[in-house]
């Protein structure tokens, strides 16, 4: 890793002396790289970016950059640099340099060759060093991200997914090693001329374009899943916190949480518990019950009875969402009505006289007397009568005796 | 509208919600009755004194009008989903909409655990009359609750006839409601102590 160098893989680059062109094909044959897998940084990434648009390697569908943490920024520029990096500027240099180095050997041709060869498989080796150092980094960061989330208890096969991507990755290195180092290449440095030690080179510049490509692939597939796991971290610390200030009582102080404000705001039907709304009529009984019905006409006052017949549902069932509102666990409907039966009284001179635990307005004690009125329409009997409250007339019911 | 007395009953006398990724397929033709028609249905519910929502392909129904009274009665909803979701990411912590699990794998976890009982025990649901107050019991009764409550769907795998539960949208609702509540750390409080 320290003899690394970032123009290595220009210099090997160099001894194919082919141009962009086949550099083009060569990546152009495997799966497009999209920019939005590969970058975040503009700033950090421009140079390098650049060429590899000219190159026709990352196609720019102008989406937005994953983002990534510096280390993984390192590593993916790592991975650039193992494949993609081979300018026209790098190769005349390191062309030079080579060519100049073998003349100043003084050598015979053969002793040359194996010296260009060497030279070749030296900078090949930078590279799988370099490889193998991002493989370690990306191991020691996954490692980190596993520890923190057994700490955080949490699950392993959480993980497994990531640990795989790991593996293939080390497989990926052994395979490219294996090719540029196994029998084969062996084979060629005994008995290569010029024209095979170029064709040697270009296959394994092809190898490591395609390996290139499924490299920076799979660091940013780890790389997605260690967002994921982040934020999965994040979701159930905050969780643990909610319930932990739960517990302690202070939630719903605004000194720890917004939530006393938030629930005033934004809450769902589906957050309350009850089936359980016990001053609820099935709207299904409202519209079609003939007896309901009927209890809801002999018992609404004037004004809504109007209201009730020009638009049977809404503005009956918006009322008694009203009356839900009111204490529903202390008050139950039966319970009320098991005190009404023998207390002789009429049914809204009993409403008004109730506890319900609160105070309650005109309207909210009109819907339940309208509510006690049709639900338990069978015990009662419903008179001519009215009484007047605030300029509204109510009508008399008793209970059957 | 194809449906207004289903979807109605769904979402304002159950309370629930109505998703894509339900098994019961009748929930589905609401639910693309529901994209359809949508401002009918908005125009219905607002008369019930509800405005209807959708976010993250579930569609629910929020009150407009709020008392203090019914704040109070929201925080204990509110606080009894703090305690299921915080056990179940005890449990399963990679839940998620579209995970699967089975009752024993998840009885076993709760079983072997120190802890996990207590927190079940915690959890204020009422169980059943005559029903022994053990584990088991308790964590029925939960499931019940989340099936009821459309959390999980249940389903009978045809291979071996084990039932399996999956995990729907409806959980993505209460994971994205909490991540909205803001919490003040001690931290920022203190620093806002020394300013």
């Amino acid at each position: 890793m320290a003899s690394f160098n970032e123009y290595s893989i220009g210099r090997f680059g160099l001894c194919l002396n082919r141009n962009r062109d086949l550099l083009t094909r060569l990546f152009q044959a495997s799966e497009p790289v999209y920019y939005s897998q590969v970058v975040e940084d503009d700033a950090y990434r421009n140079c390098d970016i650049n060429e590899l648009i000219d190159l026709h390697i990352v196609n720019i569908l102008g989406k937005e950059m994953l983002s990534l943490t510096p280390e993984f920024h390192e590593m993916i520029s790592k991975a650039f640099s193992l494949g993609y990096l081979v300018s026209d500027h790098d190769v005349m240099r390191y062309k030079e340099k080579l060519e100049s180095d073998i003349e100043d050997c003084n050598a015979s041709k053969d002793f040359r060759h194996d010296i260009y060869l060497r030279r070749v498989k030296n900078d090949i080796g930078e590279i799988i060093m370099v490889m193998s150092s991002s493989v370690d980094e990306l191991n020691a960061a996954v490692e980190r991200e596993f520890k923190y989330a057994e700490d955080n208890e949490l699950k392993k096969e959480h993980l497994v997914r990531f640990l795989n991507t790991d593996k293939k990755l080390h497989d990926l290195i052994g395979e490219v090693d294996s090719f540029l180092f196994g029998p084969a290449v062996k084979k060629l440095q005994r008995d290569s001329n010029d024209g095979e030690l170029d064709s040697l080179i270009i296959e394994c510049l092809a190898v490591f374009s395609r390996k290139g490509t499924d490299l920076l692939k799979l660091l940013t597939t780890i790389n997605y899943y260690l967002n994921e796991v982040n934020k999965k971290i994040e979701e159930i610390e905050k969780i643990h916190r909610i319930k932990a200030l739960k517990d302690e009582g202070r939630l719903s102080s605004p000194e720890y949480s917004n939530l006393r404000e938030f629930l005033s705001t934004d809450f769902a039907l589906w957050h309350e518990t009850g089936s359980q709304h016990p001053f609820y009529i099935p709207l299904e009984d409202i519209r079609e019950s003939p007896f309901i019905k009927d209890a809801l006409l002999k018992a609404k006052i004037r004004h809504d009875l109007e209201m009730f017949r020009n638009q049977p549902a809404g503005p009956v069932d918006s009322m008694y969402n009203e009356a839900f509102a009111v204490d529903k666990r202390k008050n139950h409907p039966q319970e009320i009505m098991n005190q009404f039966l023998p207390s002789g009284k009429s049914l809204f001179s009993f409403i008004d006289d109730f506890d319900f635990g609160q105070e309650l307005t005109l309207n909210e004690k009109v819907n339940y007397f309208v509510y006690f009125a049709c639900v338990f329409h069978k015990q009662l009997v419903f008179t001519d009568s009215y009484i007047e409250r605030n300029g509204k007339k109510i009508l008399v019911i008793y209970p059957k005796k | 509208m194809d449906y207004p007395q289903k979807v109605t009953k769904t979402l304002y006398d159950n309370n629930g919600f109505i998703a894509d990724d339900f098994n019961d397929p009748e929930m589905r033709e609401m639910y693309n009755d529901l994209k359809v028609n949508r401002l009918q249905y908005e125009e219905l519910f607002r008369n019930f004194g509800c405005t209807l929502r959708f976010e993250d392909k579930c569609f629910y129904l929020t009150r407009i009008k709020v008392t203090r009274q019914a704040i109070e009665s929201r925080m204990e909803d509110f606080y009894l989903w703090v305690d299921i979701v915080d056990f179940l990411y005890d449990v399963i912590p990679s839940v998620a909409p579209g995970s699967r699990f089975y009752y024993s794998d998840l009885f076993r976890k709760v079983e072997t655990s120190v802890n996990l009982p207590k927190k079940l025990i915690s959890i204020p649901l009422k169980l059943k009359k005559g029903t022994v107050p053990d584990t088991k019991a308790y964590m029925e009764e939960l499931l019940d609750f989340l099936k009821k409550k459309q959390v999980l769907d249940e389903f009978v795998r045809e291979e071996d006839h084990v039932t399996v539960y999956q995990v729907t949208s409806v959980f993505s609702y209460f994971k994205d409601y909490v991540k909205s509540i803001t919490l003040r750390s001690e931290e920022e409080k203190s620093y806002e102590g020394t300013v």
